[in-house]
């Protein structure tokens, strides 16, 4: 009766939401500013735009926690320190543990099963270093056996880091720029569109749950720049015509926050995020995250101390 | 200086990172606002106008790094300001204490031996300079490390600015001085060298001067202090790129 069988079907649609539901739901974010943005799940791309020391690897470090997946840490500026993670992922355990203990639900033996935990959280997690263009490229390339072989284990990679994204390019800009189709250079262009290949590659491989990208990229141009002296001309028309779509954007955060990477980029991600340092009076800096993608009105102002980021108004 | 072990048991992950501490400069325990002193693996810039003491910041670090923690420091001098005679003094006062009467037998030749650690080059064009830095890379990353001979632990390039700057403005120069900034961390990181490189200021907004080189450079490295000459002592502000805190002092 095979006709009855194809028409019951396998599993009954509850069945199904039950089985994949949790893993394609929205990541609960512990970073406050994400958590204005709900349900991130695995097919955006977010990035997080600042100058420097605004925070931005801090902000990816925190967005790291708790989840059942593994992450993909791509370096691309030598930016990582391992003790901060750690210590991140401790101060979040002892809270956890608190908390539970408090609502009266777990004894007091935290400290093993805090061990444990960071144990199970640091072996989630793998981390690339990589000194060029290429040598990103060819590393995208081999975590797709990677993510794989995690896949039929089980753990599949729930979100891909890359700290910062913008770390070569002024060198993939002085690459002699050949036009024309049939002759991928290594230029500007054809870095991005082969990262860009490589990130979709992987987001396709990573089905359902789908793969959270993260980006960080640093404010090259500081406020005042102007461009005038720009040999690749084919790279300013693309330029100017992105600009128009972001010229809202920029004005609207006050700063003249200049958009330098290739079109290609610039439709690959679906979020944007701000960062902003500003001094205060006191002994702390305070650090501002602005969503300019989707824009939303509010600022959050947060502060950093050891346990993480703190909100300090609303 | 003290050598001191932080070790890390983090599954999976790179275990030890050792902290180079420097020594404590006149008022100024650069120790403390470092939180433990120079560490591996990351590149530190020392930010300061003319005349506030950064060379003289930076002899004192090689001296203490050659003398206490017995390794091998590189000393890039672009602009003339290494001073062996000054170094001597140096060392002299970190062997045998202040009081020169107490100067110990024998004394000379640990002098002698903190010397031959320091290798000093004269670098002044950023080819040579890019020539020469991956070349040291490459050294030290097929060097067979035995147990008598010292290994190099720092690197330091006074000024970095220097070479730079002539070659900023458009295209080519960035990509070179990203390079030369992506060849410091590597060294950095691989080779497991502390990195300390000097940076002049420039006037910025509202008459507040600020680091040379750039948004680009502003990026690159993990530590950045500011160096500023009051009359008598001298003050050191630490700002922005510390990854676990900021501090003022």
């Amino acid at each position: 009766m095979e006709v009855e069988e194809w028409v019951m079907g396998h599993e009954t649609a509850q069945n199904m939401l039950r089985r994949i539901g949790p893993r394609t739901t929205g990541l609960a974010p512990l970073v406050p500013a994400l958590q204005r943005i709900v349900n991130l799940h695995g097919r955006h791309v977010v990035e997080v735009a600042g100058a420097s020391g605004s925070a931005k690897s801090e902000f990816l470090l925190q967005g790291y926690d708790g989840w059942d997946g593994g992450v993909l840490w791509f370096d691309l500026d030598g930016h990582f320190d391992v003790l901060r993670l750690v210590r991140l992922l401790q101060a979040h355990i002892h809270q956890e543990a608190r908390r539970r203990y408090e609502e009266g639900n777990e004894e007091e033996d935290e400290m093993e099963d805090g061990e444990q935990v960071l144990e199970t959280c640091m072996e989630r997690f793998f981390y690339t270093r990589c000194y060029s263009s290429l040598e990103f490229i060819s590393a995208l390339k081999s975590s797709r056996n990677h993510l794989l072989r995690a896949q039929t284990c089980g753990k599949g990679f729930r979100i891909l880091v890359i700290d910062s994204i913008a770390a070569f390019y002024w060198l993939d800009r002085s690459a002699p720029f050949k036009g024309g189709a049939g002759n991928p250079s290594l230029s500007l262009q054809g870095a991005m569109q082969a990262v860009v290949r490589e990130l979709k590659e992987l987001r396709k491989l990573s089905q359902p749950t789908g793969l959270l990208v993260m980006a960080s990229k640093c404010n090259i141009y500081s406020s005042n720049f102007s461009d005038t002296n720009d040999w690749a001309s084919g790279l300013r028309k693309d330029n100017r015509q992105v600009d128009s779509a972001h010229e809202k954007d920029s004005r609207r955060s006050g700063l003249q926050q200049r958009e330098f990477m290739p079109a290609v980029w610039q439709e690959f991600i679906t979020h944007r995020l701000l960062l902003q340092s500003k001094v205060a009076d006191g002994t702390e800096t305070l650090f501002s995250a602005e969503w300019l993608r989707p824009a939303l009105l509010n600022v959050d102002e947060f502060t950093i101390n050891d346990t993480g980021f703190m909100l300090t108004n609303r | 200086m003290r050598f001191s072990n932080e070790c890390k048991n983090a599954s999976g992950n790179r275990g030890s990172w050792r902290t180079i501490s420097s020594h404590r400069l006149r008022e100024v325990h650069l120790d403390k606002l470092l939180e433990g002193g120079l560490r591996e693996g990351t590149v530190t810039e020392l930010v300061g106008g003319s005349s506030s003491g950064k060379t003289q910041v930076c002899m004192q670090v090689a001296a203490s790094v050659a003398y206490r923690c017995r390794a091998m420091v590189g000393f890039v001098d672009t602009c003339h300001s290494f001073s062996a005679t000054r170094l001597s003094h140096m060392l002299g006062g970190l062997v045998g204490g202040r009081d020169a009467v107490q100067r110990r037998v024998g004394a000379a030749d640990e002098i002698g031996d903190a010397m031959k650690s320091i290798m000093h080059y004269s670098i002044f064009d950023i080819f040579p300079m890019l020539s020469f830095l991956n070349q040291l890379h490459t050294t030290l990353s097929v060097q067979v490390q035995s147990m008598e001979e010292k290994v190099m632990r720092l690197l330091i390039v006074d000024c970095a600015s220097s070479v730079i700057s002539p070659i900023l403005g458009g295209i080519p120069g960035h990509a070179l001085m990203v390079s030369m900034g992506i060849i410091l961390k590597k060294l950095a990181l691989e080779n497991h060298l502390a990195v300390l490189i000097t940076n002049h200021t420039v006037g910025g907004e509202g008459g507040h001067p600020k680091p040379a080189l750039g948004e680009t450079w502003k990026a690159m490295p993990s530590v950045r202090l500011l160096l500023a000459r009051d009359f008598s002592s001298n003050l050191c502000h630490a700002t922005v790129m510390k990854h676990t805190s900021m501090v003022r002092h």
